[in-house]
């Protein structure tokens, strides 16, 4: 009895097996799982995470030297340079896995408000103590964005400020120099594992792309517009909001989710699609994406964002309209093709 | 052979306990690593105590939600009661106690429906009522229950019926244009697969997904039948050793592969669970001197069971419209891995001034609950509720709730789910069908 038992088993084995070299059937094949998550990691993540490092770097060098000779022509060196760095972590946060992850980078360095009563309390004191509940909205690019651009207070004269600016640049870039050395570590398993199934570095891509982007159309966007308000607007919650930037991060940031979504000028999600075959409505679905991108980019660019919003909210409908349907087919249309689910954590199917 | 005779004999005959020995052994062992797992993956606290809401069953919005103390101590109890079933001690109360704490955590809330949650609930159910301490268990050793080597009939018919359902009812849920001519969702779901090693080239080919789903209806439709007749027992039970190993292998679906494995076996002869059982246990005399009489009304209460368990899964043709999209009468009805769905619900809170509120489900919802929400809408109907009491006690004079909601159905572009005009906060969940439920288009 045991005996027939072991001889389906393997019969059913070398069945599978067997089938291994048969070539027909075989979808005509050109992707390969493997070489995107090479391309996303050598030639997007780790170059995304290196610009933003050296960036930050930057930074802390002009500051050091403002703080030693403040000037009007160096605090403007230095509110240009914090700008560019602003603009490449943009660029990079959507990769919140692996290392950024471990760090819960996101929270760190752009929470998109800035107490600015803590920021006071802490340039008053001396000291801050970063990652503290109490400093959670007193740290990172908005406290930076505040003490830099500020119009109510003085960094060219006062001393603590300088410093206080000072530290705060020191811990972003802390962090920057680790996560880019984590990556260089984390980059083989990135690369080695190909499943698709929660957890796994494609999941991650899908589920962080879903979750930038639902950041870039709430936290950058529609929270600014009113939308979770009633309609009242609430322009002073702009990301950026004392430099006056905002369109231009967000714009940074949407091409950041894009590049994402591409793989830039190697294979990404949208040649994965297309291997798929994956088509709504009878339109190609990687096709559908990008046309959005690009609408989204276009609209973002004519726009002043803080004006827009200030002024005439409604001229940022047809723009808003056109991220809504971009939700849905990244959150909805897209993981369902690849068989990736949006989902963070771990659980049992059915 | 009379029909009457071979139903009495399905009841009442006389046959060996051994199978159900062995039964409440590895059903028992098999809940205790289940909780264990549930708990060393943290799930207690990512999905019973974090969250702001939870989901509630229909007809079950009265159960208390215990706090994160008493979710540890029901968990506690749960493990406990099914090490004690496993070796039968004080084995009615402590099946009784697995019972109860069990099906008491999954009533919490729909988000983590699973069949197979809802089978571990009726057979542990089942088991209250069965003598299975009555050998080689702790009641019998201490002579607390009367050992016997006997039991009646039906003590193991039941679970080889409830057995039987759940593959039948698999199998004839998968008889549809999607599963059969589209080999959806595998069409999905193996490609995925890809990287597996051996069979990871097999999943890109076209006909895998084919194959699988044709061979997958047919395993659940044949394999309860092949498993009963004693001639094909062991090439069926190859498969389903075969066949759970490999969903085990593909997807994420926890425990359910070794409880089925593990409760088939049921299906075996009294032999074959003896035999393992003088090995482990040795030979055990036992007296044959008393024998409870035959309990006729136990037909009664067993019919019942049984009717209900043919009906309740049909419930879903009492709707229009394709039961996977709308998903009215799908639960509680063995439809396991049978369509890939997602979906996306942007909520609005109009106030009385036609103002909006847009909602960011992450503010309340866990990504799972959130995933679910989005795709079933008895849970977007009390989402609809909480959102409103939710403003309104922030001070905002709430009109209504709309959602705009777009779900995807076996690899087909995703449409427009809910008549997103209607306000949700005011329909009432019920039997009756849903009408803001968009039909389906394919």
């Amino acid at each position: 009895m045991h005996l027939r038992f072991f001889h389906i088993v393997s019969a059913l084995l070398v069945l599978l097996v067997g089938c291994k070299d048969k070539p027909e059937g075989e979808v005509e094949d050109n992707f390969d799982k493997e070489v995107m998550l090479t391309n996303m990691a050598d030639n997007l993540i780790v170059p995304a995470y290196d610009e933003w490092k050296n960036n930050i770097e930057e930074l802390k060098l002009l500051t050091t030297d403002f703080k030693s000779a403040p000037s009007e022509s160096s605090l403007i060196e230095v509110q240009t340079t914090f700008i560019e760095a602003y603009k490449s972590w943009n660029r990079c946060s959507v990769y919140e896995f692996g290392p950024a992850a471990d760090k819960g980078l996101r929270l760190k360095v752009n929470i998109f408000r800035a107490d600015t009563t803590q920021i006071e309390a802490n340039v008053a004191s001396e000291s801050i103590e970063f990652g503290t509940p109490q400093n959670a909205e007193a740290i990172g690019f908005a406290a930076i964005d505040y003490l830099l651009f500020s119009k109510e207070t003085s960094l060219l004269t006062d001393s603590k400020r300088q410093e206080h600016l000072l530290a705060q640049i020191d811990w972003v870039e802390t962090l920057a120099a680790e996560v880019s050395t984590e990556w260089t570590n984390y980059q083989d398993d990135f690369i080695a594992n190909t499943n698709s199934s929660a957890g796994s570095p494609l999941s991650n891509l899908v589920n962080e792309i879903n979750y930038e982007f639902e950041l870039f159309k709430n936290a950058r966007i529609g929270i600014p517009l009113g939308k979770k308000t009633l309609g009242i607007t609430q322009a002073h919650k702009l990301e950026a909001v004392y430099s006056n930037r905002s369109e231009d991060l967000a714009l940074e940031n949407i091409i950041g989710i894009r590049t994402a979504f591409t793989g830039g000028l190697g294979q990404g999600l949208d040649d994965y699609l297309d291997d798929l075959k994956a088509t709504k409505d009878g339109q190609d679905l990687s096709k559908l994406i990008m046309d959005l991108f690009v609408q989204i980019e276009s609209e973002l660019q004519a726009t002043d964002l803080d004006e827009a919003i200030k002024n005439e909210p409604s001229s940022l409908d047809p723009m808003y309209n056109h991220i809504e349907q971009l939700v849905v087919l990244l959150k909805v249309d897209m993981p369902s093709q690849l068989g990736v689910q949006i989902t963070y954590q771990d659980n049992d199917g059915d | 052979m009379g029909i009457k005779k071979v139903f009495h004999n399905a009841l009442f005959e006389k046959v060996s306990i051994a199978p159900l020995v062995t039964f409440r052994i590895l059903f028992g062992a098999l809940m205790f690593a289940s909780v264990m797992r549930f708990w060393l993956n943290g799930w207690i606290e990512t999905q019973f105590i974090e969250p702001v809401l939870h989901f509630k069953y229909f007809g079950f919005h009265w159960l208390p939600e215990p706090s994160a103390a008493g979710y540890y101590t029901i968990f506690i109890l749960m493990a406990i009661s099914s090490l004690l079933v496993a070796f039968g001690a004080f084995y009615r109360y402590t099946a009784a106690l697995f019972f109860l704490s069990f099906t008491y955590i999954e009533l919490i809330d729909v988000t983590y429906y699973l069949n197979h949650y809802y089978f571990v609930s009726l057979v542990s159910l089942i088991m209250i009522f069965l003598p299975a301490n009555r050998l080689h268990s702790v009641d019998s050793k201490l002579g607390w229950v009367t050992s016997s080597k006997s039991v009646r009939a039906w003590t193991i018919n039941i679970l080889k019926f409830q057995l039987t359902l759940v593959y039948l009812f698999a199998g004839i849920a998968k008889l549809n244009a999607d599963w059969l001519i589209n080999a959806m969702p595998l069409a999905i779901w193996l490609p995925a697969k890809d990287q597996l090693p051996i069979v990871g080239s097999i999943f890109k080919w076209e006909l895998t997904p084919y194959l699988f789903s044709w061979a997958g209806a047919i395993y659940d439709l044949v394999i309860p039948f092949f498993l009963l007749i004693k001639s094909t027992r062991w090439f069926a039970y190859a498969a389903v050793v075969v066949f759970h190993l490999l969903t085990w292998s593909l997807f994420q679906i926890g425990m359910f592969p070794f409880i089925m494995i593990g409760a088939t076996l049921i299906f075996f002869s009294a032999d074959f669970h003896k035999n393992w059982q003088k090995e482990v246990f040795g030979n055990i005399e036992v007296s044959m001197a008393e024998q409870k009489p035959k309990q006729s009304w136990i037909s009664i209460p067993i019919a019942l069971f049984v009717a209900f368990q043919l009906v309740f899964p049909l419930r879903h043709m009492l709707y229009d419209g394709n039961p996977f999209w709308h998903e009215q009468g799908y639960r509680f009805g063995w439809r396991v891995m049978l369509m890939e769905k997602a979906g996306y619900a942007q909520f609005k809170v109009k106030d009385s001034r036609g103002r909006t509120i847009e909602l960011q489900n992450s503010d309340f919802l866990t990504p799972v609950q959130e995933k679910m929400m989005s795709t079933q809408p008895d849970l977007m109907l009390q989402y609809a509720k909480f959102l409103e009491v939710h403003y309104s006690k922030q001070g905002v004079i709430t009109e209504g709730v709309y959602a705009n909601v777009y779900v995807t159905m076996n690899g087909r572009g995703s449409r427009a789910y809910v008549d997103s005009s209607v306000n949700l906060a005011d329909q009432d969940d019920s039997w009756k069908s849903k009408s803001w439920i968009l039909p389906y288009e394919s």
